[in-house]
């Protein structure tokens, strides 16, 4: 399977954090194209 | 077999016990239990139908096979006059109707008596829940239980209920079965009624039974279909999907395809390189539905919720048509994979998780957690069956140690295939009782 490539895991007052942070739609969609990255997204293929 | 629905029917019918005596214990066990936090509500009307359940016994006219079965639902299922929290700290107020899928147990006989706690929303495959605790894994507690249906696993699994309902949109039915040594199905899509149930998705929830045996999940998913199985179908043609194992840890690939090798031989093996991109389809998928069918709460609420689910559901805002375009595409092409190989076997097998319970953190029983590595390896061999729609389920494969699942996929509507191999598997392997054990 293509699974997201490994990252450390987020726990404790850091989530608590980057959740208040991704409320705000530029820092969001920062993280989103890093996650679209790092989650396959980008690399998914087109449908035959 | 001293586990599940069939010695309770094999009592009542003898008249050695009955469904008020069961339930009874099964609200005993509750009690003894109640700080594994499996159950978030008790169900009033439990009582009085146990006590129906007991007269019909008594004059020897059972509905059927569940009559009296005292059993648990996921809370994100509607019960009239209970709340459906959905696992949130915010959704408190009962709700007025009954969701179709309870009507139907329930005129199958079935006493419902509780409502199980769960993931937030059923975001995440984990069942850590920072609101109303996380359930205790009866295997090990200082591992997760699984989710997101964690509650209605451990319920059964910690001998609480006799057997559960969950929901599953990415594993959520099938992970904490696995994690916890039960049998548990995610039918075809469409096949067990979804309304009155909070769902994460427009198409990837299902609602799915869990119990200890493959013939406790056959008489629950009948009862919640409507359908009936066919017990006598035979399977002959399995393959095994390769690329399921990708990514799995080591003990737990060669746990699995010994199992397969005991119970079906050698096995063609296939590729399935459309569903190996299923982490990142349903992460998409899921992403964007559930940013739309949350998002009115998201604005109300985010603040009350576990910051995981915050977190996810705001990323899920972020993602795009394009995003969701491409996720789609690869998803029409999964489904034409998977159909194209079940035309020429009866069943595919694979791993159900790809490791075993992975250890809870002191963290992330206060905050949730994200982990994309322990996210992907658990549930991704879970998603192509919520991306296609394709019944599948866990059926327990190790004799020792920790437990975990054989998947069985098969073709949409063909559950009685699904149900033949797993029985396979079960002569094989069969239920174990776990050490930490509630009931009677």
């Amino acid at each position: 399977m293509h699974l997201p490539a490994p990252s450390p895991p987020i726990r404790g007052r850091l989530l608590v954090l980057l959740s208040r942070l991704t409320a705000i739609p530029f820092i969001r969609d920062l993280v989103v194209a890093r996650v679209r990255k790092d989650a396959g997204i980008s690399s998914l293929p087109e449908a035959p | 077999m001293t586990l599940g629905l069939t010695p309770l029917r094999e009592a009542f019918r003898a008249g050695s016990d009955d469904p008020v005596q069961a339930l009874e214990r099964a609200l005993a066990a509750a009690e003894r239990g109640k700080g594994d936090r499996a159950l978030l509500w008790l169900v009033p009307a439990a009582r009085d139908e146990a006590e129906a359940s007991r007269e019909r016994w008594r004059r020897n006219e059972p509905l059927g096979p569940l009559d009296g079965m005292p059993i648990v639902v996921k809370d994100c299922i509607d019960i009239a006059g209970l709340p459906t929290t959905n696992g949130t700290a915010f959704l408190t107020e009962p709700v007025s109707t009954t969701a179709p899928v309870i009507e139907r147990l329930r005129a199958a006989g079935a006493v419902i008596f509780g409502k199980a706690n769960m993931h937030e929303f059923g975001i995440q495959p984990l069942g850590i829940n920072p609101h109303h605790g996380t359930p205790v894994n009866p295997w090990a507690p200082d591992r997760i239980p699984g989710g997101s249906s964690a509650g209605s696993a451990v319920a059964v699994a910690s001998g609480i209920a006799a057997a559960a309902v969950g929901t599953d949109a990415g594993g959520s039915v099938r992970v904490p079965a696995a994690l916890n040594g039960l049998v548990g199905l995610k039918a075809s899509y469409g096949a067990v009624p979804d309304d009155g149930v909070a769902r994460l998705t427009r198409d990837l929830d299902h609602v799915g039974p869990m119990g200890w045996t493959v013939d406790d999940v056959t008489v629950m998913f009948e009862a919640m279909s409507g359908r009936s199985i066919d017990r006598e179908v035979k399977v002959e043609r399995i393959g095994v999907l390769t690329d399921f194992f990708g990514g799995a840890d080591a003990d737990l690939v060669a746990a699995v395809r010994a199992a397969i090798s005991e119970c079906f031989g050698e096995c063609a093996e296939e590729k399935t390189p459309m569903c190996a991109w299923a982490s990142a389809v349903e992460f998409v998928t899921v992403g964007t539905d559930a940013s739309q069918l949350i998002g009115e709460l998201l604005v109300k609420h985010g603040p009350q919720m576990a910051p995981d689910s915050r977190f996810i559901l705001q990323l899920g805002g972020g993602l795009t048509a394009e995003d969701r375009r491409k996720a789609d595409g690869v998803r029409r092409g999964m489904v034409a994979e998977l159909k194209a190989l079940l035309e020429r076997y009866d069943v595919l097998v694979g791993p159900m998780v790809g490791c075993f319970a992975p250890m809870l953190h002191e963290a992330a029983r206060k905050h949730g957690e994200l982990d994309t590595a322990t996210m992907g390896k658990l549930a991704a061999a879970t998603f192509p069956a919520n991306l296609t729609g394709f019944p599948s389920a866990t059926v327990p494969c190790v004799r020792s140690g920790m437990p975990t699942g054989l998947q069985i996929l098969g073709a949409p509507g063909d559950e009685a295939k699904v149900l033949a191999a797993a029985r396979v598997v079960e002569a094989k392997f069969g239920p174990r009782k776990p050490p930490r054990w509630h009931g009677g």
